[in-house]
């Protein structure tokens, strides 16, 4: 029995990737927000559909290992790439599309979706068990 | 509140000090890349960044034909992505990209490309401008 649910996260545009799935764990439990001044829309709204925990990954970053996912708005070099690099799931908020000397390559299929500006691109997966 | 610093024909828009060097920042320059970030960022994120003070985010967005000089070097910005400005201000954070590598249609939204020619030399303690001529 847990206590955490998995959203599915999907483009409604422009954009790169997904559709992805984030369920948080208790080894997992943070959902990680790094945009600026201000917590996205997109991060609390992941937050309160699965139950994960919601944290500035600026000012008071969990480690790696903890992140369920991680929202960040990457202009498309620094953040889309560190952050899959350790292996974290991570959504941002612009259409980027990564450039295609990322040395990451197919490991970003899994780990990286972009365009996702809107809460509305985040639906809870319903339990039919 | 003094947010533009006249000196002669010359506008100061922006000022800071570097504070730190990551470790991959040589790496990056190699590549032609060199990513900002303010002092207070993750350490993940320190490692690949030249960090900085950012105590104020400029009052104007900065444009083509401005000059970001780092200690006594000059960069011309050539173009400035859609979503720079909005990281720069809140994040201090600036993906430069050298006109080497990077044309202006392939740039990504975040990148700021520049001219210059010969290798960037980063210290702590060096000031960072951006200028209007």
């Amino acid at each position: 029995m847990t206590k955490y649910k998995t959203v599915k996260i999907e483009r409604r545009g422009a954009g790169w990737g997904g559709p992805m799935y984030i369920t948080p764990t208790a080894e997992k439990p943070y959902i990680a927000c790094c945009t600026g001044m201000a917590i996205h829309k997109v991060a609390k709204e992941i937050a309160k559909l699965t139950g994960g925990e919601l944290r500035d990954a600026f000012r008071n970053p969990p480690p790696f290992e903890q992140m369920a996912c991680m929202v960040t708005d990457c202009g498309g070099t620094a953040r889309c790439e560190m952050y899959p690099s350790k292996d974290v799931p991570t959504i941002c908020v612009f259409p980027i599309s990564p450039p295609a000397t990322s040395k990451l390559g197919d490991k970003l299929n899994d780990l990286l979706i972009t365009g996702i500006n809107s809460p509305k691109c985040v639906t809870l997966v319903e339990d039919n068990e | 509140m003094i947010d533009e610093i006249m000196e002669g024909s010359m506008r100061i828009l922006y000022e800071s000090t570097i504070t730190s060097i990551g470790s991959s920042v040589q790496g990056l320059l190699d590549e032609k890349i060199c990513i900002f970030f303010a002092e207070n960022a993750p350490e993940e994120l320190k490692e690949i960044s030249v960090c900085h003070t950012h105590e104020k985010p400029p009052w104007y967005n900065f444009r083509s034909r401005d000059i970001i000089r780092i200690g006594d070097q000059e960069l011309e910005i050539l173009a400035i992505g859609k979503v720079a400005m909005k990281t720069f201000k809140e994040l201090g954070h600036f993906s430069i990209k050298f006109r080497q590598r990077d044309d202006i249609e392939n740039m990504l939204p975040g990148d700021v490309l520049v001219e210059f020619n010969g290798n960037l030399s980063l210290q702590e303690g060096m000031k960072i401008q951006v200028v209007r001529i």
